[in-house]
């Protein structure tokens, strides 16, 4: 009997681009970035400059709940942050570039 | 023995029974993905006198206490394939005549089952047990069905070509390989038994029900000529399979993942310079439902283009039943080493395309992956960043 020409499984090279980075993050008390740690640096925050939320499939266990916040950086520069909504507030930040 | 039969009767029911065995003996009804039509019900469901093709609305009037499980197409496929396997650890000439009714050649055998309680027991062990499925064998195909079918499950029932046609004689009329039209007028006539039929003068059968009457007639006596007409070879198809988890659910990623299924199935040892005669793609739901094509090249070609060409608009077009766990393609029907002429007056950017190509698979051949990698896109207007572009290896 010739052996079946099933190959094995995998996903095959897909790699997705632009994943986002695990960030350090001290939130205020309504739950929104005040400053940056990177590494021993600390990045104020002038000012929130938009705040959006993404949820989706959330009929799915590995539902997907985020809060963005576009931020205004004490040195002028604009960066995108999310926070996994089922983490707690302290944890879950990660840094997204668009 | 010539022919084996492997049957398991209502094959789609039988897996929901097989995974939940309490629901035997319960009022069950296995219904489209729609949940529209009754597709199949058990014994105790029929006593309410529920039938397929029932709507499902009727079926629960007529029984409220009615189990209603939904069809899982991809389940029932792959224990239609399982049972296929099976029969193809005896014999290489195995038919696959429906879902649950698989046929295989076994002359020949003889030095290798001497005995054919080692050939039963060589098939039921390779069969799915949980399925219970019934095995017949006799000297033609329909004989071989009916004792399949007369078996208890998980058995083997074995007909001699001497009593054949008693062996038939009292199976019921309703076996027979008639549609259901004729079968009712069989009944309306008073014949109930595949021996009523076996009774008539041969000329009256055809006059009344034609050549499907008169073949069946055959059949009834135990000589019927319909043949076995084996699956090809292994060796003429090449699979790909490729598994998502999480599962796809844009129409481009799944593209995408079938045209890199393809390049591979391609370059399979099996398939290199030969000739592809059709391709079929299947796809498989997280639960289970099945999506399917089958496309049959308008000529033999080797040509990945060509071939994408033709597959590509299957699934630019596809309405997928949900989102895609698996994604399996076959080549089939590969031709024997094939070449083709090329021009003499190849353009610059083929030439500098077989060129990369050629430095790709060497250094995939040095590094063991290919380390030059394409950017796709595959859900480009999604929210999630992450999910907008990919990274695909470039794989010649």
């Amino acid at each position: 009997m010739v052996a079946h020409p099933r190959t094995s499984m995998g996903t095959h090279g897909l790699r997705p681009l632009g994943l986002p980075r695990e960030i350090v993050v001290v939130v205020n008390q309504l739950g929104l970035p005040s400053a940056i740690l990177r590494g021993s640096t600390v990045l104020g925050i002038a000012q929130v400059e938009e705040l959006w939320r993404v949820s989706e499939a959330w009929w799915r266990i590995d539902a997907l709940a985020r809060t963005y916040v576009r931020l205004l950086l004490d040195s002028g520069r604009l960066l995108t942050l999310f926070h996994d909504d089922q983490c707690v507030p302290d944890d879950g930040w990660y840094e997204q570039r668009y | 023995m010539l022919i084996a039969c492997l049957l398991v009767p209502s094959l789609g029911l039988a897996c929901v029974l097989a995974e939940r065995p309490h629901l035997a003996s319960r009022p069950v009804a296995l219904t489209d993905m729609g949940q529209s039509r009754v597709l199949d019900c058990t014994s105790m469901a029929a006593r309410y006198n529920i039938r397929p093709g029932l709507p499902l609305r009727e079926a629960t009037a007529l029984c409220p206490s009615l189990i209603v499980v939904e069809e899982r197409p991809a389940r029932t496929a792959r224990a239609a394939e399982a049972l296929i396997e099976a029969l193809g650890t005896v014999s290489p000439l195995v038919e696959a005549a429906a879902p649950g009714e698989v046929y295989a050649d076994l002359r020949g055998l003889d030095g290798l089952y001497p005995r054919r309680d080692l050939l039963t027991h060589a098939i039921l062990v390779a069969a799915p047990a949980m399925l219970r499925p019934r095995l017949g064998l006799a000297d033609t195909r329909f004989t071989a069905a009916i004792a399949a079918r007369a078996a208890a499950p998980g058995e083997a029932r074995a007909v001699e070509p001497a009593e054949a046609a008693g062996f038939l004689a009292v199976q019921p009329a309703s076996w027979l390989p008639l549609g259901t039209a004729v079968l009712e007028r069989l009944r309306l006539f008073g014949i109930t038994t595949i021996g009523g039929l076996a009774a008539l003068p041969a000329h009256a059968v055809q006059a009344q029900f034609g050549t499907p009457g008169w073949r069946a007639w055959l059949a009834a006596r135990g000589e019927d000529p319909t043949p076995l007409r084996p699956r090809p070879f292994e060796a003429e198809r090449v699979i790909e399979v490729a598994q998502h988890e999480p599962p796809l659910i844009g129409r481009e990623a799944v593209t995408l993942t079938v045209e890199q299924l393809l390049g591979r199935a391609l370059r399979q040892p099996r398939a290199v310079r030969r000739f592809v005669r059709s391709v079929r793609v299947r796809a498989t739901t997280e639960g289970d439902q099945l999506w399917e094509r089958t496309q049959v090249l308008r000529e033999p070609t080797g040509d990945r283009d060509r071939i994408w060409h033709a597959v590509r608009p299957l699934l630019e077009y596809a309405e997928y039943p949900g989102p895609i766990a698996t994604l399996e393609l076959e080549l089939g029907g590969l031709t024997a080493e094939s070449g083709r002429q090329s021009s003499l007056l190849d353009a610059e950017r083929v030439r500098r395309r077989d060129q990369m190509d050629e430095m790709v698979r060497h250094l995939k051949l040095r590094y063991g992956l290919s380390p030059v990698a394409r950017m796709v896109e595959v859900e480009p207007w999604s929210r999630i960043p992450e999910r907008r572009w990919a990274l695909m290896d470039y794989d010649p």
